[in-house]
This record gives structure tokens, C-alpha cells and sequence, in this order.
């Protein structure tokens, strides 16, 4: 799926709006010089300004027609997406709670079995590949990665 | 000086740091020679875990790796028609006719050798200009400081190919995320949403290794596994023919590696461009233009130095004004800063073993490609075939622990994800992703030199105009932002007046 310059240029112009309008209460400096207000409210209006000028040339070569362009959806693909995604807020939500090495593993191997490598072989890869990566940055660069509650 | 360069070669020399630059030669190799990772995504892999060292090795490895990845991502061009990074793109057509033609060791040794060669003339550039500019840039301040930004920011928006709107929305994109965090003239939060985490700003490594590391994983997994066939060669046949070639293109290699450099150093054009346009050059200088693109060898000798020459020209303005001339010099800068070192032409006086490092570390590097680019091209076939379904996720999980790792913050993972969805669909919709890493880099210096230099003539715009050099990068700032109207006219003009000597002839 892909959406077309009229569109994106709309989005551009919708966003450029936004950041000046978050900027209302920013403060002025002494006589009432713009301060911490101006770069924003510049970068707002060429947003603004550039998604005019997109849409309009747009909107004047190709009309209003095919907004939204739908390519063949490839379904695993979307998924792969989707598992991806997943597999980040899956660290962010249990990487405290496990510790680094055991969601690492179980991370990596629902995500390569996904991705049509059989399970045993995720597995191993994970295992090897979580360990090593805690050996690094635990004992070779001495970062700590989380240990969780388990300690491990 | 030598004193600084024997202090240089001392730290170098130690068995640790050349473990790491062994080490960072063969990731380069890897991960040039893999279809569809960059050397961009490369370096933002590496920093996480050169932000743990200190910064001479940490700066080694990054150049030993770059230097590396150009050049090994011209084997999956020749071998299965897919450039390795986009800076093999330009020739990845030649390369892979000559392979069909039965030339892939042809194609293979003039794509090392003249890395090699294209990679040291960068270095000598980069070792004479870089001290002379670093001079001349003593005598800047905060006004000069302002357009030199400004130059760097309007030009990596002019040299991304396609379409310039779509270049400025990302440039735009980083200037405003460069906004996040505590203003620098009241010390006003913006844009925080009382977010504790973003009050210092948006952290760069994981907004980087997001946009490079996690948009890349999305684009591999998203699109269609594809099986190439991949063609055999025999490493030991690669030197055949090429101290011929070398005399033969000499004009064509000292051209291309000085465009390439000269590409290299502007800002925001780096090795991408160099090659396409070094390609074009040849094309139009060449005695035989007719056979690009069908197997010629001319292309890659010339597109093949400049790319690999641009690199070390990327280094000049990072080392010498902070100002980025590729993306990965764009991170390197970044790593810097968080090294605690500014980049500028101070760091020429007080860190001269830094500058002097990088200089070795290009020269050394670029040496030892010749053996390892052997190796790299003898186990080819090896790299290539490393099945995507399992290289995908570890890359994932290694971006994962990369963005975890600089602060021990899960927000950062977060920051990460977020960037890497902008990432995909910025590329999705061909918008390119380099202006927005250099905007949320100069970010801060156009808006700190602005307003600092407002504040301390209280508000007299004049002193932007009037100061000598100040003026200079003015006229040029304003030529770049007006080059596309000016060219417009041009174009138009040369239409009209071909338009009516045509009406002349009839």
C-alpha cells in the first residue's frame, strides 16, 4: 500500500500545523524577541509551505484519482511486519521481567520459526546467539544487559 | 607532528585495537556483500558497541568497517545483479554482464583493486586538506558557523536523488525531532508531553539504528524471498590483467578519485552519488560510450574508485567543521559528541592523535583489503547464500540490545521502533532517509549558532551579511536553495532557443 504525493503533501501541511500550534505557549525572550518558539514555527511553515507546493502539483498532474495505491497484498510479508513490531514490545515488556538471555531466546526463535526456519534450528540459533551476545556486552564491554528476576 | 603520528601509531598498534580492526573488516565485508544492508546500517550496528570503547579504536573500527562494505558490496553486484549497498547500484548492470560473459573474475579483481586504489587517494586528500581547512576554520564564529550548517543542510537535500520536496520533508523531519528536549536559549522544554525521558532530547544512536537498522529488517521481511542463482568464481584468477587496466584507465582513475572525494566532502553526498555521478562522467569522456551498460569494464573502474575515494572525503568537513559530508560521517559525528569530543578545528590542536588515527587507519585499511577482499571474494558465494529468514531476525535482536544498551533504557527500544516504522515508510514512499539524519545532527548547531548570535548582537541581522566569509557562505547557501529555480529557467531557456533554431532549420 501506498499513499500518493496529494496525500503525503496533505499530511505534511497537517503536521506542520501541529508544531506551530503545540508552540502557542512557548515563552519569549527578554523584549519580547521569539525565543524557544521560532525554529519550530519556522520548520512548521516549510512544512506547510512544501506540502502545499507537493499536493498542488500533484493534485494538477494526477487529480484527486488513486489516493491510496493498493499493491498485491503479500500476506507474509504484512505478518513478518506485524511479528517484527511485536517482537520489539515483547523485549520492552519483558526484558526486565526475564532478563536478556532467556527473552532474547524466546524472541528470536518464535520470530525465525515465523519466518519458516524449523523450530529446532531457530532454537539452537537463539540459544547460541543470545549467549554470545550477553558475553559481549556483559563481559567484554561490561554493559550489564537486564539479569530479571531470575537473575539470568 | 611526527610525534603525534608515532603517538597515533603506538595506540593503533596495540593487539587490542587490531583485533577490532580485523574484527570490523570482516562485519564490513559481511554485511557489504549481503543484498540489501548498507554500510550505513553497518555503522549504526557498530556504535553501540564502539560507544563502550575509547574513541581512537572506536574510530577505527568504523573506518576499517565502511571502507570494507563499499567494496564488498560490488561482489553481489557482479555475482547475482544485486548491489551489496546503494553505492554499487551504478554499475551492479556492467558487473553482472561481465559475469554472464564469463568475466566475473575480470569484473571481481578490477572491483578490489580499484577500491583500493580509489580508497588512498581519498586518504591523501583527506590528509592535506583537512589540516589547511582546520586553519582556516579558526577564524570562524558562531555567524559562520550558522551558514556552514545551513550549506550542509540544503546540500544533502539537493544531491538525494528524486524528488527535492520529498528531500526537504526529510530534512525537515530531522530538524524537528532535533527540537525535542530543553530549549537552548530559556532551557523551555518542548515538545516533551512531560516525558521525563525526552527532556534530553531525542537519543541519536537509537533513532539512528532505527531508521537504518529496524527500516532495513522491515523492508527484507516485507518483500518476497527471492532465490538467485549465484555464479562461481576462482579467487586466485582476480589479479589477471589488472597492472594492464591500471595504465590502460589511468586518466579515468585519477578523474573519478578526485570527483569522488570532492563528492565525498560536500555535504550530504557520499559514496551513492560519487558512483552515479562519476558513471556519468565517464560515460560522456569515454571513447566507447556505447557499450555502458552492456558489460563494459570502464564503468567499474571509474564508478568503482570514486565511491570508495568518496569515503575518506566524507571525513574532511566531520573532522574539520563538524559538519557531515555522508550519513555514516553524520553518525560518526554523533558518536563523538558523545565521546565528549567536539569535533571542529579545535580538536586538531587538542586531540591531533584523533585526526592523525583516522588518517593511518584509512591508509591501513584501505591496504588491507587486498588480502581480506580476497578472502571476502573467495567465500562469496558462502556470504551471499546466508539465509535471510535467520540473518533478519538476529539483526533485529542485535539493534534490540544496541539502542538498550547506551542508556540501559527501555524508552530508547521504544525511540528505536518508532524511528524504524518512519524509516520504512519514509523509503516506502521514496522519501530519502539521509537529510533527516544530518538534520537531526546540525539540528541543534543552525539553531544554537542562530540564536546565540542574535542574542549577542541583540537582534542586528546584519552582522549575518557583513562579515567577510560569513557573506561568501551566504551567496552560496542562497545559490543551492536557488539552483533548482535557476536551473528551471535554464532549462527552459535552452528548450526555447533549441525550440527555435529547429523552426530555423525547417
Amino acid at each position: 500500500m501506498k499513499l500518493s504525493d496529494s496525500l503525503l503533501g496533505l499530511m505534511a501541511i497537517a503536521f506542520g500545523a501541529l508544531i506551530i500550534s503545540l508552540t502557542h505557549n512557548f515563552p519569549t525572550l527578554e523584549g519580547g524577541y521569539p525565543g524557544p518558539a521560532l525554529f519550530p514555527r519556522i520548520l512548521g511553515s516549510l512544512f506547510i509551505l512544501f506540502g502545499g507546493i507537493l499536493s498542488f502539483q500533484s493534485i494538477k498532474n494526477d487529480g484527486l484519482a488513486n489516493l491510496v495505491q493498493r499493491g498485491e497484498t503479500y500476506w507474509p510479508g504484512f505478518t513478518n511486519y506485524l511479528s517484527v513490531a511485536a517482537a520489539v514490545i515483547a523485549y520492552m515488556v519483558l526484558a526486565d521481567i526475564l532478563g536478556f538471555v532467556l527473552t532474547a531466546v524466546v524472541i528470536l526463535t518464535l520470530l525465525m520459526k515465523k519466518m519458516g526456519v524449523s523450530l529446532l534450528k531457530s532454537a539452537l540459533i537463539a540459544i547460541a546467539t543470545s549467549v554470545s551476545i550477553n558475553l559481549l556486552f556483559g563481559k567484554f564491554l561490561l554493559v550489564p544487559l537486564p539479569w530479571g528476576i531470575l537473575g539470568w | 607532528m611526527s610525534g603525534y603520528i608515532a603517538h597515533a601509531l603506538s595506540i593503533l598498534a596495540d593487539p587490542y585495537v587490531l583485533f577490532v580492526i580485523t574484527l570490523s573488516s570482516f562485519y564490513g565485508l559481511f554485511i557489504g556483500a549481503i543484498p540489501g544492508l548498507t554500510a550505513t546500517m553497518a555503522t549504526a550496528l557498530l556504535v553501540p558497541i564502539t560507544f563502550f570503547m575509547d574513541p581512537l579504536p572506536a574510530l577505527a573500527a568504523i573506518v576499517t568497517m565502511e571502507a570494507m562494505a563499499i567494496f564488498s558490496g560490488d561482489i553481489p553486484a557482479a555475482l547475482v545483479r544485486i548491489p551489496g549497498t546503494p553505492s554499487s547500484a551504478a554499475y551492479t548492470q556492467d558487473s553482472y554482464e561481465l559475469t554472464k560473459k564469463g568475466h566475473a573474475e575480470l569484473a571481481l579483481g578490477v572491483d578490489l583493486v580499484f577500491s583500493v586504489i580509489g580508497g588512498l587517494m581519498g586518504a591523501v586528500v583527506l590528509i592535506i586538506a583537512a589540516p589547511l581547512l582546520a586553519e582556516f576554520a579558526m577564524k570562524f564564529t558562531t555567524f559562520e558557523y550558522f551558514w556552514l550548517a545551513t550549506l550542509g543542510l540544503s546540500a544533502s537535500v539537493m544531491v538525494s536523488r528524486g524528488s527535492l520536496i520529498k528531500g526537504a520533508f526529510s530534512l525537515l523531519f530531522g530538524l524537528a525531532l532535533s527540537t525535542v528536549g530543553v530549549d537552548i536559549t530559556l532551557g523551555f522544554p518542548r515538545f516533551t508531553f512531560g516525558n521525563v525521558e525526552l527532556l534530553n532530547s531525542i537519543n541519536f544512536i537509537p533513532a539512528m539504528i532505527g531508521l537504518f537498522g529496524v527500516s532495513e529488517v522491515l523492508r527484507n521481511v516485507t518483500g518476497k524471498q527471492l532465490a538467485y542463482p549465484i555464479a562461481r568464481v576462482k579467487a586466485s584468477k582476480i589479479w589477471t590483467g589488472m597492472w594492464t587496466l591500471m595504465k590502460r584507465y589511468k586518466v579515468n582513475t585519477i578523474r573519478s578519485g578526485v570527483i569522488g572525494t570532492i563528492i565525498g566532502i560536500l555535504p550530504g553526498a557520499g559514496a551513492d552519488i560519487a558512483a552515479w555521478i562519476t558513471y556519468a562522467v565517464a560515460k560522456k569522456f569515454s571513447k566507447e560510450p556505447e557499450k555502458f551498460g552492456k558489460g563494459h569494464i570502464e564503468p567499474l573502474i571509474d564508478a568503482g574508485t570514486a565511491n570508495n575515494s568518496a569515503l575518506a572525503g566524507a571525513w574532511v568537513p566531520a573532522l574539520v567543521f563538524g559538519i557531515p559530508g555522508d550519513s555514516i560521517t553524520a553518525i560518526v559525528i554523533g558518536v563523538l559528541f558523545m565521546q565528549g569530543l567536539r569535533p571542529g578545528p579545535m580538536i586538531f590542536e587538542t586531540r591531533p592523535e584523533i585526526v592523525y588515527a583516522v588518517y593511518i587507519t584509512f591508509i591501513i585499511a584501505n591496504l588491507l583489503m587486498i588480502p581480506f577482499g580476497y578472502l571476502a571474494i573467495k567465500f562469496s558465494s558462502t556470504m551471499i547464500r546466508v539465509p535471510r529468514n535467520i540473518l533478519m531476525p538476529l539483526i533485529l535482536m542485535c539493534s534490540l540490545v544496541g539502542a538498550f544498551a547506551i542508556n540501559n533504557s527501555l524508552f530508547d527500544v521504544g525511540v528505536m521502533l518508532v524511528m524504524g516504522i518512519i524509516g520504512f515508510f519514509m523509503e516506502k514512499h521514496d522519501i530519502p532517509v539521509a537529510p533527516a539524519v544530518l538534520g537531526l545532527v546540525l539540528g541543534p548547531i543552525v539553531e544554537e549558532n542562530f540564536m546565540v548570535s542574535m542574542i549577542k548582537t541583540e537582534w542586528d541581522f546584519t552582522q549575518f551579511f557583513s562579515r567577510p566569509i560569513s557573506a561568501v557562505l551566504c551567496v552560496l547557501a542562497l545559490l543551492v536553495w536557488f539552483f533548482p529555480v535557476i536551473m528551471g529557467f535554464l532549462q527552459k531557456g535552452l528548450q526555447n532557443s533549441g525550440k527555435e533554431s529547429e523552426n530555423q532549420n525547417n
